[in-house]
């Protein structure tokens, strides 16, 4: 069982970070919220989002009761948790259109749909299969030797500038300085930030490339958070980190880089 | 198109493509043939074919091609427009040409739109299994122009059509019948007809001749625009189910090579996705500054497919394509793909996109190298690159310009 009732600009902002990813996906419900992970088709971008159950008007959840299992150990009551396949584009296409404040939400596990209510607009959802969904991704051990916490409309101008110019940019740190750079076959762009510009910075020497059209993608999903948190690694992912919905959802993108040519 | 400027300096005497014969030699000794019929102002004989022009748009020359000599020359008509036959039976450049030169497009001008009886007449020997016989009478004289392009198969002679009068019954398939007679859009009706097992050839004739599309709008297509047109609908029929399908297991490389032009295909366990290279040698046809740098092309598309016209390559890229999509929905196999394919010096006068899509199918007809590694694939493929012998190029040419090959996936860092 699941009903819950949320502010639909706070729902449409996280689902905005999704469907800069990925199309479709699963999501857990539990009862201390919602979670993803999702990897786009050519394992190229990664998604983990949490959402907590708190930053809900309303949140109620009971896992399916589960027949006969009571001898086994693990069924500690966290862990029960309801796995439904969504078509993000679409539920983002309703919260488009109903004009509400709130959404009301309301699960139909037996009849895979997810019933949506905003005001007297009801629209039902039918689920996706989850077998029929792509498997939830590895997550790679990662271990990032530099963090740089950057205001997001500075990276997001500059990304949108660097889409002028090429289809890649680099990413880098050059001591106590943090770089943006793009070149095609005419134009190049170059931003730079000292420390002292920055919200936080680890010193350093490293940079990596990445394709900008991940970039760009995530560069949207990340339009409601006033800061964003870059890990980075030499030739190596990209790990983005920021806050939605007043700090109750937490979003981690993975972008793996580019070869550079010679 | 223009004659090569090493054609211009040989004139077909002294051999400097490096070939035993001079193929244009072998398409202007129909010359003699045409100009015996040069003065008749009637003709009778087998239509195999039709073709819509594009100039004028959308008033276009429309008519029946027929062949001029087809039994002294020991071809069946019905040959003419089966490019996996010419593949399969390994014919060579001068052949092809030699071939293709008794073929005579008549022509009238007429509105894509139009409903006339000439048109529906077209439609008909579009759709008949065999050449259909015809009687044309000619309007002006003929004049021997043999053409080449990219993407039709050269032809030899053209002349406008005053009246035709379709002479037996055309052969036409129930089941090709039907299709056409339900009220399908075009697309539809052209998938419908590739999957009662007619080739990509017989369904861009058909649409091309204004025979498909609901009623109230059928029209003809230029006969250059439906054969991509054909590739691209046919691709995204299969693709759609391809893209359901589990990946490769591992790393793949297949290769063929025809009059010139060698293809190495890789495919990789990822989702389908899609990178078509061409590296076009000085001397080759689009290439004629010679003694300089081969010129590489790339064209990219990821799993959810291309919006844009792929501009860079044309026809080529959607033909090899459909080849590549044929292969894996037979394999019920996804998989990430990058085609490499190496046009010579000795490919200067091109003869159409079948080449290429029959090229990239018998790559898959024939065996193939399995690797561990992308590494491991991307070696053999560099030793198999046929220039890399004479120096001019190598694998890095491709990647420094390569979507794919570039991209490290998340899963290389698990």
């Amino acid at each position: 069982m699941f009903e819950a009732k949320i502010d639909v600009s706070v729902l449409r902002e996280c689902i905005e970070t999704i469907t800069a990813i990925v199309d479709e996906g699963k999501i857990k419900i539990a009862e201390d919220g919602l979670k993803l992970r999702a990897v786009d088709p050519a394992n190229v971008a990664m998604i983990s989002f949490e959402l907590q159950s708190d930053v809900f008007d309303e949140f109620r959840f009971a896992a399916k009761e589960k027949e006969a299992e009571s001898g086994a150990e693990d069924t500690s009551e966290s862990k029960a948790e309801t796995e439904i396949g969504m078509d993000f584009v679409k539920l983002l296409g309703i919260l488009g259109i109903g004009g509400r404040k709130e959404v009301e939400l309301e699960l139909d596990e037996h009849a895979q749909k997810l019933f949506t209510r905003m005001g007297s607009l009801a629209y039902t959802i039918s689920l996706l299969d989850p077998s029929s969904l792509r498997k939830e991704p590895k997550v790679p051990e990662l271990e990032f030797p530099v963090q740089v916490t950057i205001e997001t409309e500075e990276f997001r101008r500059t990304i949108r500038a660097a889409e002028k110019i090429g289809d890649h940019i680099v990413l880098g740190v050059d001591g106590e300085v943090f770089y943006m750079e793009a070149e095609g076959e005419m134009d190049k762009l170059r931003l730079s930030l000292r420390k002292e510009q920055l919200i936080h910075l680890t010193p350093g020497t490293l940079h990596s490339l990445y394709s900008l059209d991940y970039i760009s993608a995530m560069s949207k999903g990340m339009s409601h958070a006033e800061s964003i948190t870059l890990n980075l690694g030499k030739d190596y992912p990209l790990q983005i980190e920021f806050e939605v919905a007043d700090g109750k959802g937490k979003v981690s993108y993975l972008l793996a880089p580019r070869i550079e040519s010679e | 198109m223009s004659m090569p400027r090493l054609c211009i300096v040989c004139k077909g005497s002294r051999l400097l493509c490096g070939r035993n014969t001079c193929p244009l030699l072998a398409a202007l000794n129909k010359r003699s043939e045409f100009d015996k019929i040069t003065n008749t102002k009637d003709f009778f004989g087998p239509s195999t074919s039709v073709f819509v022009g594009r100039r004028g748009y959308p008033r276009v020359g429309v008519g029946p091609m027929t062949v001029i000599e087809g039994e002294e020359l020991g071809v069946e008509p019905g040959r003419m427009e089966e490019p996996s036959e010419w593949f399969a039976q390994g014919l060579d450049m001068e052949e092809i040409i030699g071939m293709r030169s008794s073929m005579l497009r008549a022509k009238k001008s007429e509105n894509i739109t139009s409903r006339s009886k000439f048109l529906s007449d077209m439609s008909e020997i579009a759709m008949a299994e065999h050449p259909t016989e015809v009687e044309l009478s000619f309007e002006n004289k003929l004049s021997f122009k043999i053409s080449f392009s990219d993407i039709i198969q050269p032809m030899g002679a053209s002349v406008n059509v005053e009246k035709m009068k379709v002479t037996e019954n055309p052969k036409i398939p129930k089941k090709v019948e039907s299709i056409v007679s339900d009220e399908l859009r075009a697309e539809e009706a052209a998938k419908a007809l590739y999957d009662l097992g007619l080739d990509v050839y017989k369904v861009s004739v058909i649409l091309s001749s204004g025979a498909l599309g609901l009623n109230s709008d059928k029209k003809m297509v230029p006969t250059r625009w439906s054969i991509t047109a054909t590739d691209d609908i046919i691709f995204r029929r299969l693709a759609s189910q391809v893209k359901e399908y589990p990946p490769v297991d591992s790393f793949y490389v297949y290769e063929s090579s025809y009059m010139d032009n060698h293809f190495q295909i890789l495919l990789m366990p990822s989702l389908f996705e899609y990178e078509n290279f061409e590296a076009w040698f000085p001397g080759s046809v689009w290439n004629d500054a010679l003694g300089q740098r081969p010129v590489v092309l790339e064209e990219y598309e990821g799993f959810k497919g291309r919006k844009r016209y792929a501009a860079e390559e044309g026809g080529g890229y959607y033909a090899a394509r459909l080849a590549v999509a044929e292969a894996l929905h037979k394999m019920k196999r996804q998989a990430g793909v990058v085609v490499f394919r190496e046009i010579h010096p000795r490919y200067f006068i091109p003869l159409g996109v079948w080449l290429v899509r029959e090229t990239v199918r018998d790559a898959f007809r024939k065996g193939c190298e399995k690797f561990e590694t992308q590494k491991e694939a991307l070696e053999y493929i560099n030793s198999g690159l046929q220039s890399k012998h004479e120096g001019k190029l190598g694998l890095k040419d491709f990647e420094a310009r390569s979507v794919m090959l570039r991209q490290k996936r998340l899963v290389d860092f698990c």
